[in-house]
């Protein structure tokens, strides 16, 4: 058997659970086994996703939430990435602001949420605080871990090499950090959704999240089934273009 | 000219440091782990704080800053970026200098092309066998046109082919360069076969410098004696050319074949491990076997050291505890010396 033959395969085999799962949910909800109102059956789900699609009520929600987050998680990572340099590089930085980050690093991102309604009202700027607050600690922490845990030998050999300080942050420990990097960009890709319904759901009246919430004040199981799906998917996106970033900039050198 | 002087170096390891390092000269540097050799090259490469004076050409180091000491370090792990290729990795320390990009890649060529790996110019460390890494990390060093370079036991990790074949190498190179080099290592032939001299180190201290045959006719530290292992010093009365690149000793009571080095021989000195015993007559040409009485049996940590008796002339034989062939010899026993002719050192 050749290779694509094997993998062709292989993907057929891993799609059928799905599949099964998708022909389980149409029978129990057909047959009555529970009521539509508690599940709808599978092929109603996706005639109301296309009817949300048709009237546009989707994108429109959908389009808010994901320019929430990628502001939120954008700037959010960018400044999470250089504190992260900084702390990870220079001791005096670690230890000036290691206390700091410690003690609000646990704190949930959706724990700020009455804060930044005080600081910033209910407007756009509040989801996009929460999404930057939740991506800015996990990223510092990484980005801080990943140049700590560079073998300094390799800053060693770069200073006999004529390296200065910048080069050696910018060539050395930036590039080696990197896997250590992506990991915190994989995971708070799809926590940045995650919060982002949760904030929607709480505080914002537009976005998937206030959909859901609305949804679920009429009664409408397939409306919200087609968010959480909507969340699933983009949550999923997210981290594989994380995922297939990382491979494609570092495999090439990690792997012999 | 690239001379370094070490004078009263001290640091958290180092002990009142005096050496010197002639222009153009390799100098091995050996003494077992924590003896402070690492320390010692990575304070010359100026990676670690000091006290004393280290001048480079009668330049204090301390006023020089590293990126212009024109030091090349090669780490005994050679740390290679593996996330640039060896393109890269070669013109690393070139782009930290004021050099056109023509004339980065131009030097990077030709230093790969020395060292003999064009051919792996576009792959990353990962991907290279343990002697392409070692080449690539020599060519890093040298390419940034050092006057001195250090090395921290740049052939440990290879097997001992690769080992032997890269010493020729790097001889090669080094010698070819004129470059000024300190190298550690824990291998005494390969301290000889490369190292024009050696500094023998124990405690943080350099207890002995000097010509590897220096040393081992008069270790003048018991360190020195240890770590070189016992050898047999004979004397030579006569010597006579008999071709083939070889020389017949006469010691007054017994001739050896011995290589011809093309100098006047004074002594011979045979290392006690490279005296082979055997209690049957060996079979071959008669050429440097000899029969014995076995004299004096003395044990020192994991061996056994036999004083073999040979017409009045004493040559000293290691062997290990476990050998199970000779485990049974004793004092007053007959048995058959062999002598490896390319063991067997001219003085």
């Amino acid at each position: 058997m050749m290779v694509n033959d094997r993998k062709r395969v292989s993907s057929i085999i891993g799609f059928l659970p799905v599949l099964g799962f998708l022909i389980a949910w149409e029978g129990i909800t057909r047959l009555g086994i529970v009521p539509q109102q508690m599940l709808p059956p599978f092929s109603r789900v996706m005639t109301e996703a296309y009817d949300l699609i048709k009237s546009g009520v989707l994108l429109r929600n959908f389009s808010m939430s994901l320019m929430r987050v990628l502001i939120g998680f954008i700037t959010g990572s960018i400044a999470g990435l250089l504190f992260g340099l900084l702390m990870g590089w220079k001791e005096v930085a670690q230890k000036t602001f290691s206390p700091i980050v410690s003690f609000l690093y646990p704190i949930p991102a959706l724990g700020w949420l009455p804060i930044f309604m005080i600081w910033f009202g209910i407007n756009e700027l509040l989801p996009i605080a929460i999404i930057f607050t939740c991506s800015f600690f996990p990223i510092l922490y990484n980005t801080a871990s990943g140049v700590r845990e560079v073998d300094r030998n390799y800053v060693q050999v770069a200073r006999t090499l004529g390296y200065g300080e910048g080069r050696i942050l910018l060539s050395i420990l930036f590039p080696l950090a990197l896997p250590s990097i992506f990991t915190g960009l994989r995971l708070e890709a799809g926590m940045a959704w995650r919060v982002i319904i949760a904030a929607e759901m709480v505080a914002i009246p537009t976005g998937i999240g206030a959909l859901l919430m609305r949804a679920e004040s009429l009664i409408r199981m397939d409306i919200i089934i087609v968010c959480l799906m909507v969340l699933a998917i983009m949550c999923f996106s997210f981290e594989r273009v994380f995922y297939f970033l990382e491979r494609r900039i570092t495999d090439r050198w990690r792997l012999g | 000219m690239a001379e370094i002087i070490l004078n009263n170096v001290k640091n958290f390891v180092l002990e009142k440091v005096n050496l010197t390092v002639r222009h153009r000269e390799t100098l091995a540097i050996v003494g077992e782990t924590g003896a402070g050799k690492t320390t010692l090259i990575k304070t010359i490469a100026g990676l670690t704080p000091y006290q004393g004076y280290i001048l480079l050409d009668g330049r204090d180091l301390r006023t020089v800053p590293i990126r212009d000491r024109q030091i090349g370090y090669l780490p005994q792990d050679l740390f290679l970026f593996p996330h640039m290729t060896v393109f890269s990795n070669v013109a690393a320390g070139l782009k930290s200098k004021r050099m056109t990009r023509e004339a980065i890649a131009h030097r990077t060529e030709e230093v790969m092309t020395l060292l003999g790996i064009e051919y792996l110019a576009g792959r990353y460390p990962a991907n290279l066998s343990g002697g392409e890494k070692q080449r690539v990390a020599l060519a890093r060093a040298i390419a940034i046109y050092p006057d001195v370079l250090l090395l921290d036991e740049p052939f440990s990790s290879l097997d001992v082919k690769t080992a032997k074949y890269l010493r020729l190498e790097f001889k090669r190179v080094v010698h070819s360069l004129g470059l000024t080099t300190l190298f550690i290592t824990h291998n005494l032939t390969e301290a000889e076969e490369i190292g024009d001299r050696m500094a023998v180190m124990d405690a943080g201290r350099i207890v002995q410098t000097g010509r590897f045959s220096e040393a081992f006719v008069a270790p003048n530290h018991p360190k020195v004696s240890e770590l070189l292992g016992a050898y047999s010093v004979l004397g030579c009365e006569h010597a006579e050319h008999i071709g083939n690149g070889l020389l017949r000793v006469d010691t007054g009571k017994i001739t050896i074949v011995v290589p011809d080095e093309q100098r006047e021989v004074k002594k011979i000195a045979i290392a006690s491990r490279h005296v082979y015993l055997s209690k049957a007559q060996p079979p071959g040409p008669d050429v440097n076997r000899f029969s014995g009485v076995i004299e004096k049996i003395t044990h020192e940590r994991s061996l056994w050291r036999l004083t073999v008796n040979i017409s009045g002339e004493r040559i000293v034989a290691e062997i290990a505890e476990g050998d199970e062939a000779l485990h049974d010899l004793k004092r007053g026993d007959d048995v058959y010396v062999i002598l490896r002719l390319r063991h067997l050192r001219v003085v």
